[in-house]
């Protein structure tokens, strides 16, 4: 009783402490400044902008650039589709990936060896795509890079491997899972560090193999978390990695590679086309924020995920 | 108990250990796990190799994973090249300033987050604008706008100042503030300690894996970063140490150099040299990995496993 009322004195004096909310001050100036003012600069995307006349002065073209990008903007719908199908394509092989090593390094049981090999598979996420893109354009350079050196080697014909239309999709999604694969595991390896070692010796006792083991106990033990992962992954549908296409594409290989996001630097930076490369922003982030709210919706009704 | 269990039955478990295709099965894990840690090491050596070597067998193809032609000219001209040092010493401070930043931001905005609205009054009116700011985006040309109307472009300010608040971490760490026993802060209290003091002697001590790995986090994604160098700085002599590195290896329009810039260019972008930039420019995360690992794996999957 008198500790309840303790408690009750306390919260009171920190209801008067004017602290906590000063605390918030860079917070929300961060947030005006950072966060909602590009928001009003989204106006540009209805306008004819140019630097000279700025965001007050700029002719007003309604929703004239948001028309001339869906109908007549060349390539518009291949670049629409090139984002889909690289980001498709790298869930695919990415997302399995790190599940198949989670449920490999949780049969090793030999600590020294999965902690080397963990440390080892970890290293890629800390390497910046552009100097991954240095490494590969050395490793895959057609003239005298390691891989093409092993392939003449062995009599076959060396490769323009970020030249050429069949195999640079391939490169974009082995390079990207050799980045984040190990670094996948990580959520997966602490869910099974919380599986019940009894489920494994009863199975054991029951006669089932490592394999059966694996199948029927560590994949369970995981199955929440690879849905939960699944559905998050939902509005990266639309990102399909500017880093790495950023630093690895050239004009050869734009009809495979451009995507959404290096398709609106090039709008908006390099032709200076700020209407039209801020309109397509405004038409991307737009439906990524409804697949965010989507999948979170989805996450919480299946799995009782909560961010806030 | 369940290990008596076992421990009753040693003849059985003993059959299953020894099942050959039950020794196949783990022989092929380990030989794929260690494939897989070999080919995320591959590429470094090479490029070890390659920044060792010298730049006749380099140009020819022939390193793979040992130096040819033993020398460290490439360091040498690294070390001496003022672009290169001006843009690495950049990155250094862009870390240490824009960490400071961040974390600054992460504990003065989680704390008072951390408490319940009576105690804080404009913690709804602050998460809802939270939540609005991870949901819109203003994108490239607006942002590109607002910094310079603000006169950030082409300042060293505009590295380290956007990006300082990471709404994602602040919620991370206001849960994780949250899950601190309130016995804890009602002592401080009795003592007579203010909010401010609460969080320095009480809420960052009890949270210094969390702090650590979000340290981590930004000052490894300030290391990296790239792409602010490149949009809002407009000549090079600015760049950070990565969207210098971006320049020296992506290949130039030749057609706008001339004849001496050409080679000057040859010379910089020279394999030996680009891999010894590469590995110093790499080399500083390497060090603080091993010292930071033990810290990621707590602060990760606190927020992302629950229950």
């Amino acid at each position: 009783m008198s500790a309840a009322v303790k408690v009750r004195k306390h919260k009171g004096r920190l209801k008067r402490d004017p602290l906590l909310c000063i605390m918030l001050i860079p917070g929300f100036i961060y947030l005006a400044l950072f966060e909602f003012l590009p928001l009003f600069g989204l106006i540009i995307g209805f306008q004819d902008f140019k630097l000279s006349t700025g965001v007050f002065h700029s002719t007003w073209l309604g929703i004239d650039n948001f028309r001339y990008i869906f109908t007549m903007y060349p390539n518009f719908w291949r670049i629409v589709k090139n984002t889909v199908e690289i980001a498709l394509l790298k869930l695919a092989f990415g997302f399995t990936a790190p599940i198949l090593v989670a449920l490999m390094l949780h049969e090793v049981k030999n600590t020294l060896y999965k902690r080397t090999i963990q440390t080892l598979v970890y290293v890629p996420h800390f390497v910046s795509w552009v100097i991954l893109s240095g490494i590969l354009r050395t490793i895959l350079d057609p003239n005298n890079g390691m891989l093409n050196y092993i392939i003449t080697s062995l009599g076959g014909e060396a490769v323009y491997f970020l030249g050429d239309n069949s195999t640079f999709r391939g490169v974009l999604v082995v390079s990207a899972i050799w980045k984040e694969m190990g670094w996948g595991t990580i959520i997966y390896m602490a869910a099974l560090t919380g599986t019940d070692p009894a489920l494994y010796e009863a199975a054991i006792i029951d006669g089932a193999n490592r394999f059966q083991r694996a199948v029927h106990i560590t994949l369970p033990a995981i199955l929440p978390i690879i849905v939960l992962n699944l559905i998050l992954s939902i509005p990266g549908i639309l990102n399909a990695g500017f880093d790495q296409i950023f630093n690895l594409y050239n004009e050869r290989v734009y009809k495979v590679a451009d995507v959404l996001d290096t398709f609106i630097y090039r709008l908006g930076i390099l032709d200076s086309q700020y209407g039209l490369s801020t309109a397509i922003g405004l038409v991307k982030s737009t439906i990524g924020s409804f697949l965010l709210v989507f999948s979170y919706w989805v996450a919480n009704k299946t799995s009782g995920y909560r961010v806030f | 108990m369940s290990d008596i269990t076992v421990k009753n039955i040693p003849h059985r478990r003993h059959r299953i250990h020894t099942s050959p295709v039950e020794k196949c099965f783990t022989c092929l894990i380990y030989g794929i796990l260690g494939f897989l840690g070999i080919m995320c090491l591959i590429p470094f050596v090479h490029l070890i190799a390659l920044s060792f070597s010298g730049s006749d067998p380099v140009k020819a193809g022939k390193v793979m994973l040992w130096p040819l032609e033993f020398n460290v000219d490439a360091y040498k001209y690294a070390l001496d090249h003022p672009a290169f040092l001006r843009a690495f010493m950049i990155s250094v401070v862009r870390v240490v300033v824009g960490t400071s930043i961040a974390l600054f931001m992460l504990m003065v905005t989680a704390y008072p987050l951390s408490k319940p609205a009576e105690a804080s009054p404009l913690n709804p009116l602050f998460k809802v604008l939270m939540i609005v700011a991870m949901l819109t985006g203003g994108g490239l040309i607006p942002m590109y706008i607002v910094m310079s109307w603000l006169h950030l472009t082409n300042t060293f300010w505009a590295l380290v100042i956007p990006g300082s608040l990471s709404l994602w971490n602040t919620f991370m760490v206001m849960n994780f503030f949250r899950a601190i026993p309130a016995e804890l802060e009602e002592a401080a209290v009795v003592d007579g300690a203010t909010s401010t003091q609460i969080l320095v002697r009480i809420y960052i001590p009890l949270s210094v894996p969390v702090i650590a790995t979000m340290a981590l986090f930004v000052g490894v994604g300030h290391w990296n970063d790239w792409f602010s160098g490149m949009l809002y700085m407009a000549r090079t002599q600015d760049y950070p140490l990565q969207t210098y590195l971006r320049q020296v290896i992506t290949t130039p329009d030749f057609s706008t150099l001339t004849v001496e810039e050409m080679q000057k260019y040859a010379q910089i972008t020279s394999k030996n040299n680009q891999a010894a930039q590469i590995l110093i420019a790499t080399f500083p995360i390497m060090c603080v990995y091993p010292f930071l690992q033990r810290y990621f794996m707590t602060g990760l999957t606190l927020g992302s496993v629950k229950g």
